[in-house]
């Protein structure tokens, strides 16, 4: 299964990359239950 | 730092314009290019004590579903987001209002047109509560929500995630309000 992407940006060294996410970083991915439906 | 009217013929010196000219109220932090059907976005080390208070802007990119993008600070990640405030269809008379606790606050309406966001956000470096408010539009709605985060924790970023589907292309711009 493939898993979803992000893109990750250092304000520090100024370098954006774009990668899978670790299964960590999924198990993080914040629940958007509490956000209502957009009309 | 107070206002200055240079007059014709002035020499602009070294000091001057580093305090009149470089010292200005906002000041861009950082910027990055969204990639291609990312489900999230992280910017880290955009907050520090450099600034007490920050401006995001979010916008350019379209999205392959609507949801909401939800904001959360880096390393604040329990149910301490609270966030009330209305959204409202163009056109429409009536407002629908809107309040929740959770583990992000609405950054904006991400959907095939596009994702335009606009977030203030109080000491999020700081070790005190945060406080803000997101305002956005798309071609749906707006919003204006302010928003309240029960955290001391300090952030050093934070990351946008849609609520369903990816994003694609667009910018984050990350503005600091100069101290003086």
């Amino acid at each position: 299964m493939t898993k979803p992407t992000g893109t990750f940006h250092d304000a520090l060294t100024g370098e954006t990359i774009e990668r899978e996410l670790t299964d960590e970083e999924i198990a993080n991915l914040p629940e958007p239950s509490n956000l209502p439906s957009p009309e | 730092m107070a206002i200055k009217t240079f007059t014709t013929g002035e020499v602009l010196t070294a000091s001057d314009t580093n305090t009149y000219l470089a010292n200005s109220g906002l000041v861009y932090v950082t910027s990055a290019t969204i990639g291609t059907t990312v489900s999230s976005v992280t910017v880290s080390n955009c907050f520090s004590a450099t600034y007490d208070h920050y401006r995001i802007i979010v916008s350019g990119g379209v999205a392959s579903a609507t949801s909401n993008l939800g904001l959360q600070l880096s390393g604040i990640t329990g149910s301490v987001y609270n966030q009330l405030g209305y959204y409202q269809l163009w056109g429409a008379s009536a407002r629908s209002d809107y309040a929740a606790t959770g583990t992000t606050v609405i950054a904006c309406e991400a959907n095939a047109s596009a994702y335009i966001a606009d977030v203030e956000i109080k000491n999020p470096f700081a070790s005190v509560r945060k406080f803000g408010n997101t305002m956005s539009q798309s071609t749906n709605n707006q919003y204006s929500m302010p928003f309240y985060i029960n955290s001391t924790a300090s952030a050093t970023g934070f990351s946008l995630t849609t609520g369903s589907g990816t994003l694609t292309g667009g910018t984050i711009t990350v503005y600091g309000y100069r101290k003086a």
